[in-house]
């Protein structure tokens, strides 16, 4: 597993990213009840893909080309699972602290927007607003 | 039967509406008022919203599809006959637990489209007999905006508006370039400390809940004040009947209590605020021998008319970082440069285009990925940078007009907890809406990429926002053509009252309620000035 969520979502150093392998994608899918979805889609992977020890010894971009081949011949369960792997790593609240969504629950400080300038306004007054 | 109780009013409803009415009814002690709600308080520390992954957890107990929920509060609806899915929110504050708090005022227009534009119908009253209850409404629910707007020239005072961000204020500056109205929300949302509520501080995700209590839901509006004032609410009763005496007059409410009994609640006058579809829903299931089609339903007028607001949404994405995630995420800007009618649009009446905040991330990296602006592997994270926080969007919110086509009905295939029939949705969009979404997206698109913006999707109507329940039971002054008079009182049965959107006689193309509270506010007045009686 961590495998595959390395090669769908790396790590990206220059960004101070985390891959999706580094989150506890396990603790998710119990927690969402996404384990028997997760679980079609591993069971057809190793059924017409590589055995699971050859999965473990692939680099990113191996395990990417053969994850997108799979993806041509099964987009339904792919899709099924993609969309677990982003709902897990974007609900994190690591994740969510480095990609600028402010204030992460729970109990937040909140955010700060900057003061506006209303005399964007003034357009708006002159023109006048004709009521019926 | 249970227990037996008489009160002097006996309201139907704890939401917007309901809320509203039992606040004024109650005001002065004059009357003895009990509120009956289906659901149960919501709990504030419960709300998804409280939570990092808020996102998923929304999909659960605070889905707005009661289908999806599956609580023992709400009622099954099948809207497979609608491009529309209905949401609802059933508990106490109803479906403002979940809004958005865009809380914008009908147009004078609004109340004269058949003199105005020759289409729908006159309301039996105008703008201005509303004007007094809008401000009531407002300084209750605790509004925030700016005072002069243009085409809203009639507010007095408002808390400070939310704030635009770089998003709005670039939304603001297309807009401008095109010489189009545009202006702050009104938005129900405490900018700064408002009647013990807390002040907003720009987290986002108010439609799941605002455990902040800055959002002005009325579980934290009307109810403390109406309790204060002796209201007795009744949580997790279901009304079942609206009972009549030999007379014909109301006489109360059959309903399943708490403990699963049932139970009869006397009163000397009914008040219906379920919404428009939960009003005409049960006044379709009080049947008797002198109704014996529903309650009103003499000339099966009783869910006709259904209005919506079919929305309709275009997206676009900004170069640059425009924090579109942070703040109230309905609440920013609107424009009603198209809002009244215009010979040369090919379309009457009109629609408000609402400045939606941008997507959160799990939504971002999923709409991306499906969309194909978000890859896999190497590169994912600089392109996730490119979208999350540079999108803005635009909601059409286009008025429908009342047709009878379009209407609800008993559902005998469905039941609810208490096995009372759930709804069956019928509604088609006119070629006047689909030529006013028409007009709307590219308005949209225009000023989106006048304000710099890549156009990144766009569709109409938009499934899942059938909040808007309005028409179903519509007032006016002719019996033939209305179920209640002007004052909301039922042309047949002269002690039942409706104080929701149901009563609208056209829908407008703004959220209606500002306007729907503002009507409850005017009924009960006038219930009141009656002595709480007929």
């Amino acid at each position: 597993m961590p495998a595959l969520l390395g090669a769908l979502i790396p790590a990206d150093a220059p960004l101070g990213m985390p891959s999706a392998a580094e989150i506890d994608f396990a603790a998710y899918a119990a927690q969402q009840g996404a384990w028997p979805e997760v679980d079609a889609f591993l069971a057809r992977l190793l059924e017409v893909g590589p055995a699971l020890e050859q999965w473990q010894g692939m680099d990113e971009q191996a395990c990417l080309e053969r994850l997108q081949a799979f993806r041509q011949r099964e987009l339904r369960l792919f899709s099924s699972f993609l969309t677990q792997v982003f709902r897990a790593y974007y609900s994190s609240q690591a994740v969510q602290r480095l990609i600028g969504c402010g204030a992460v629950p729970p109990f937040p400080d909140g955010n700060v927007l900057a003061d506006d300038d209303w005399s964007v306004l003034e357009p708006v007054y002159a023109r006048g607003y004709c009521r019926p | 039967m249970a227990t037996h109780d008489t009160v002097d009013i006996a309201i139907v409803g704890a939401g917007a509406c309901g809320a509203a009415a039992a606040w004024r009814l109650s005001r002065g002690g004059r009357f003895s008022v009990a509120c009956l709600e289906q659901g149960d308080w919501a709990s504030p520390a419960h709300y998804p919203s409280t939570r990092p992954d808020w996102e998923l957890s929304r999909a659960g107990a605070f889905n707005v599809s009661p289908n999806v929920r599956g609580l023992s509060a709400d009622y099954p609806i099948d809207d497979s006959g609608s491009p529309i899915a209905i949401a609802n929110y059933n508990g106490v504050g109803g479906s403002t637990v979940l809004y958005s708090a865009h809380f914008p005022r009908f147009h004078p227009s609004d109340f004269q489209t058949r003199t105005l534009d020759g289409v729908g119908d006159d309301w039996p009253l105008r703008y201005a007999d509303l004007l007094p209850y809008f401000h009531e409404n407002e300084r209750m629910m605790g509004v925030a905006g700016l005072v002069g707007d243009p085409a809203n020239p009639d507010y007095e005072s408002l808390l400070p508006p939310v704030p635009l961000g770089p998003m709005g204020q670039r939304l603001a500056a297309g807009f401008n370039q095109l010489g189009w109205h545009w202006w702050p929300s009104p938005a129900a949302i405490a900018t700064r400390t408002h009647q013990g509520r807390a002040a907003c501080i720009n987290l986002g995700p108010c439609n799941t809940g605002c455990a902040q209590g800055a959002k002005g839901s009325v579980d934290v509006t009307y109810w403390p004040a109406a309790l204060r004032q002796g209201v007795r609410l009744m949580p997790r009763c279901r009304v079942l009947e609206v009972t009549l005496d030999k007379r014909g007059r109301a006489s109360g409410l059959r309903y399943r209590n708490a403990q699963g009994q049932e139970a009869q609640l006397h009163a000397r006058v009914v008040v219906l605020a379920a919404n428009g579809i939960g009003t005409p829903r049960l006044l379709l299931h009080s049947r008797s021998a002198a109704f014996p089609d529903g309650l009103l339903n003499t000339h099966g007028e009783v869910g006709r008319r259904l209005m919506l607001h079919p929305l309709g949404y275009v997206e676009a994405v900004f170069d640059e970082d425009l924090q579109s995630s942070l703040g109230p995420h309905g609440c920013c800007l609107l424009s009603q440069e198209f809002y009244e009618s215009d010979a040369q649009r090919g379309f009457v009446r009109g629609y408000t285009l609402q400045a939606l905040r941008g997507a959160p991330a799990v939504e971002t990296a999923l709409s991306g990925y499906f969309m194909r602006r978000l890859p896999l592997g190497a590169g994912h994270h600089a392109a996730f940078r490119r979208l999350f926080n540079h999108t803005a969007g635009l909601a059409v919110i286009a008025e429908d007009l009342p047709e009878t086509c379009n209407r609800i009905e008993l559902d005998p295939t469905k039941a609810d907890s208490d096995g009372m029939p759930g709804v069956k949705v019928h509604y088609r969009l006119s070629d006047n809406t689909r030529a006013m979404l028409k007009h709307g997206l590219e308005r949209a698109r225009e000023v989106l990429t006048t304000a710099g913006g890549k156009v990144s999707a766009q569709f109409a109507p938009v499934r899942h926002t059938g909040w808007h329940l309005m028409g179903t039971v519509r007032m006016g002054d002719d019996p033939r053509q209305s179920l209640v008079n002007r004052h909301g009182q039922a042309h047949e049965v002269d002690n039942l009252y409706v104080v929701d959107s149901s009563l609208f006689v056209t829908g407008g193309a703004v959220n209606p309620v500002a306007t729907a509270q503002a009507l409850a506010l005017y009924v009960a007045e006038h219930i009141a000035q009656r002595g709480g009686s007929s």
